[in-house]
């Protein structure tokens, strides 16, 4: 039988990880600018190198494979924890509106911002709040129990999203700010963003986020079968539903605050998993949050480099890989939904 | 990473229902029930669909609190220990679950582990033995590395049983553990249903096959109208003035070849279900 | 994001008691300094295309109302003939900043009855005109309620399809470009015979191009330093070229390096940016504006001797030959990027960040020699 022992946990994450590792390396030598793979390697290692070429990889490049580190790992696993809690394998931040409710908050705080003098840090405080009232909409639209099927569910999300974007569009117009390029900003999510006062906060959310959900992973294999077996084999449901949801949210509402609206990669990472190392969230969760992390990073190095001299937004990326994913998934969801 | 302590109550405890009532809905569907799961003792329970026979399991695991009365585990109500405490005495096989991942079955059988390992934990040799000695006495170890969404009803209704077992509760609650299953799977279900109560443990299983009940059950509860009909040992409880209070049917009730009690049950005196070949002429 | 913006427009829109009065006025100065309009001003222009079928039907245009005489058919006077000195009175709705601040130099301002909303922030004394809408937003209805004689806009995406709409509706529209230095005096040409201040436009004209001569004339023989214009950091936008600005970097004697990267205004890398290693960067971002308390229009003179922030953000980069040398400036986007009728005055001030303040001497002395040959 398989069995999710120590070694098998250690083997998994352990490839896991030296994919990440090279992925980022593979991203710190890739970029508009040509610098040879030794000189990065330079820098990287031995901290040699042309001061351009520090600048190019030090501070350029590695600034952005961190953002996309956290923003990657963050929508992936609040993927994973909101497919388990809503028992439905085609949940997405995105997809679910949760990141459009975050994005709205956040805007409405920027748009606020210019009247009453706010910290640039409540932007990312904001759009936790947005997460929140969307999640908690979500659960209450879907009965609380979390039951309800796919069609209802995905309705919901289109539904919030719809409402999200006008409100996006609505406080972008009164507000007369971020015409043009900054509501793309927003709206087609990115990792560009330079100017990031509250990396901090975000990258403390995004932790925090993370170790809820995987101290909380054995919980979620429970929750998974729905909230009254869960019960029955020993889960408090509520609280560590709650507590699961808070911290989803949290992570959410950081990765939208500096990135914008970024979808699908809850969606793609977990099921990729799923299908290769199996369904058990003590191991899918961790290893979702280092995938998705890497997933993100290869799709912007992907973004920044297909158009030479252009930045491309990294959410048409991922959409474009994740578009067509979710509608393979929905069908098989449908095709099994009429079997039984 | 395993916590294998011995259960600090472990065998030999009571599980009562004590002038319970319980809504579903807003609509009052169980009034006053009141018997005793004692240790060692399997209890059948029966009654008409709709009745509330899944509603007092619900009650039982404490999933759902009574609007009166009290459901006490020993000497406390089961809503005052915590869920973790709980989940380790009382253990539930319903009658089906949808699961919606990939999870394989022997996961499946590993979760019921889980009230006994810490939060953050793996599986030790101690629980994977566990799980597999259960596996292979319902003779389903094949389906270990199986993903549960290719199990058929049966199937998945004997993992769900091996999980209960491995959960090694001091109550079993079945809620129709043998409805899907075929005829040697059903005895084998049954057989260790018995071996659980002979080991001091008490079983409360709804089924709607009387004549097994009553060969595998020491005492019956027969539910009618949301209040007990009928409580005591099989042959007490199944008689035709019951059956027709709890079912609105007619039975003919009498010995089998073996001397047990076997129910026969028809909708009239000529029963109309009756078709040509039952005719023994 | 723009405090003094947001600020502005709810200003605007209230009765201005004494406290409201002074929140305004110091919204409004912070305003001038503010840039994203001129971005989307250029953004636009960079949009439109310019090919030659654009100026072939020019005159068409400008006569649209014959377009569609059954919805209203005008007087054919109006319609088919130039505008003469001799009409003054065209009562004018401007749906573009840079041809409204053309209008209002000409000292034709009266003539405005109708201006769109980044119109009214960028010039402040039109503030209680009636409102059409915004650039991307124009309400037909508005203009329509003006009744106005011309309806004055930029050639661009949106802009093109307003006009159209304007023109089935029997508005005469005047459409412009002003993407290239020479269409930007062009217009100002123009739109002096339309308001009947010929020359006034003449003169200002003239103006530019002596200050450019003049400029040309002073920075002959100083070295080019490699510039970049950063128009707005986050994302990052930069002028490219074949695009007014590009033209005015050349004629101050700088090499504008994201000419190189594209037309218009491109889209930036980062990572580009830092390899292309700019000697001079102008940040012309929002984001670099200084504290309110200094005078906004000294800014950019003060330049290069003031602690920008423009300089602390672009440091994060130390390669970048700008930041050793501490040549990162904030400009005041609204004096430099709008093409519209101060383009010396643009010129000047982009000469003093190439080549710091002892230019302007230089400036003059070259001026009062074509002033007495």
């Amino acid at each position: 039988m398989i069995r999710l022992s120590r070694a098998r946990l250690a083997l998994v994450l352990g490839v896991l990880l030296a994919a990440l590792f090279a992925v980022v390396l593979v991203a710190l030598a890739t970029g508009p600018a040509r610098i040879a793979v030794g000189d990065v390697f330079d820098v990287v290692v031995r901290g040699a190198g042309s001061e351009a070429t520090r600048d190019i990889v030090l501070g350029v490049r590695l600034p952005r494979i961190g953002l996309g580190l956290l923003v990657g790992a963050a929508l992936a696993t609040a993927g994973a924890v909101f497919q388990a809690l809503l028992r439905n394998p085609l949940a997405d931040p995105y997809v679910l509106g949760v990141s459009g409710g975050a994005a709205l908050a956040g805007i409405a705080v920027l748009a606020l911002g210019g009247i009453v003098a706010l910290p640039t840090q409540s932007v990312p405080v904001a759009a936790f709040v947005g997460g929140i009232v969307a999640t908690g909409l979500l659960y209450w639209v879907s009965g609380g129990r979390g039951g309800s099927g796919a069609t209802g569910l995905l309705l919901t999300g289109v539904v919030f999203n719809a409402v999200a974007s006008a409100g996006i569009v609505f406080l972008a117009s009164i507000a007369g700010f971020f015409e043009g390029s900054r509501i793309f900003l927003w709206l087609i999510g990115q990792l560009s963003a330079v100017e990031i006062d509250a990396v901090g906060l975000v990258a403390a959310s995004v932790a925090v986020g993370l170790v809820v959900a995987c101290v909380l992973s054995r919980s979620l294999n429970l929750l998974a079968l729905g909230d009254e077996s869960a019960a029955q084999l020993g889960v408090p449901v509520e609280a560590h539903r709650r507590a699961l949801l808070l911290a989803t949210s949290l992570m959410v509402g950081a990765a939208v605050s500096v990135s914008g609206l970024i979808g699908f990669v809850g969606l793609i990472v977990p099921h990729a998993l799923r299908l290769v190392i199996g369904s058990d969230h003590r191991l899918l969760v961790p290893a979702t949050a280092i995938t998705g992390a890497g997933f993100l990073v290869l799709s912007d190095t992907l973004a920044r480099t297909l158009v030479d001299g252009r930045e491309l937004p990294v959410g048409a990326v991922t959409a474009l890989l994740g578009g067509p994913l979710f509608i393979v998934l929905l069908r098989r969801s449908q095709a099994r939904s009429r079997l039984s | 990473m395993t916590q294998d302590a011995p259960r600090a109550t472990g065998a030999g405890e009571r599980l009562r229902f004590e002038a319970v009532s319980a809504a579903r809905g807003g609509r009052l569907l169980l009034r006053g029930i009141d018997f005793t799961v004692e240790p060692g003792e399997i209890v059948g329970l029966a009654g008409r669909n709709g009745v509330g026979k899944t509603t007092l399991l619900q009650l039982a695991s404490g999933v759902l609190a009574p609007v009166a009365g009290r459901v006490l585990l020993g000497e406390r109500p089961v809503r005052s220990l915590s869920r973790r405490a709980l989940a380790r005495r009382i253990a539930l096989v319903p009658q089906d679950l949808h699961v919606p991942f990939p999870f394989r079955a022997g996961e499946l059988v590993m979760m019921g582990r889980s009230p006994h390992q810490s939060l953050v934990g793996l599986d030790g040799e101690a629980d994977v033995a566990r799980a597999l000695e259960a596996l292979a006495r319902l003779g389903i170890e094949e389906l270990a590395d199986r993903s549960v969404e290719t199990l058929s009803g049966g199937e998945r209704q004997l993992v769900l049983f091996a999980r209960a077992l491995v959960q090694d509760p001091a109550i079993l609650l079945l809620d129709e553990p043998t409805a899907f299953l075929d005829l040697k799977h059903r005895l084998e279900v049954l057989r260790e249903v018995r071996r659980f109560a002979a080991t001091g443990r008490g079983a409360l299983v709804v089924s709607h096959d009387l004549t097994l009940a009553a060969r595998v059950c020491d005492r019956l509860v027969l539910l009618g109208e949301g209040e007990v009909v009928a409580v005591g040992r099989p042959a007490d409880v199944l008689t035709r003035e019951n059956l027709h209070r709890a079912f609105a049917i007619d039975a003919q009730i009498g010995p089998g070849p073996d001397g047990r009690l076997v129910v026969l049950p028809m909708l009239a005196a000529d029963d109309p279900t009756a078709g040509p070949g039952a005719d023994p002429s | 994001m723009r405090p003094g913006m947001i600020a502005a427009m709810i200003m605007t829109r209230t009765k201005a008691g004494p406290l409201a009065c002074r929140r305004r006025l110091r919204a409004l100065g912070r305003l001038r300094r503010s840039g994203p309009l001129t971005l989307l001003v250029m953004l636009l222009c960079a949009a439109s295309g310019s090919g030659p079928a654009r100026a072939a039907d020019e005159s068409t245009r400008a006569t649209g109302r014959e377009a569609s005489p059954e919805i209203a058919p005008a007087p054919a006077s109006h319609a088919a003939a130039p505008p003469r000195p001799a009409d003054p009175a065209l009562r004018l709705v401007s749906l573009n900043p840079s041809l409204t601040a053309i209008v209002v130099r000409l000292g034709a301002a009266d003539q405005l009855v109708g201006i769109d909303d980044y119109s009214a922030r960028m010039v402040p004394e039109l503030a209680d005109r009636p409102r059409v809408g915004g650039l991307f937003d124009p309400s037909l209805e508005a203009v329509m309620a003006l009744a106005p004689d011309r309806v004055l806009l930029v050639a661009g995406l949106e802009q093109e399809a307003h006009g159209a709409a304007l023109r089935r509706l029997g508005l005469a529209v005047e459409v412009f470009e002003n993407e290239r230095y020479e269409q930007v005096l062009g217009n100002i040409a123009r739109l002096g015979r339309l308001v009947g201040r010929e020359a006034e436009a003449a003169d200002r004209i003239a103006a530019i191009r002596a200050l450019r001569a003049a400029v040309e004339r002073a920075v002959r023989g100083r070295t080019a330093p490699r510039t970049l214009i950063v128009i707005d950091r986050s994302p990052l936008y930069l002028v490219g070229g074949g695009t007014f600005l590009d033209e005015l970097l050349h004629a101050v004697g700088a090499a504008n390096l994201g000419a190189g990267v594209a037309q218009g205004y491109p889209r930036g890398s980062l990572e580009w940016l830092v390899a292309a290693a700019p000697e001079l960067v102008l940040d012309l971002s929002p984001q670099s504006e200084a504290p309110p308390s200094e005078a906004p229009q000294t800014k950019a003179r003060a330049n290069g001797s003031e602690p920008s922030d423009a300089l602390a953000f672009w440091s994060r980069w130390p390669s970048l030959p700008a930041v050793k040398t501490g040549r990162v400036l904030a400009l005041d986007a609204t004096r430099i990027s709008l093409p519209g009728p101060e383009l010396d005055r643009a010129l000047r001030e982009l000469a003093v960040a190439v080549h710091g303040p002892d230019i302007e001497p230089a400036i003059e002395r070259e001026l009062a020699k074509r002033g007495t040959p």
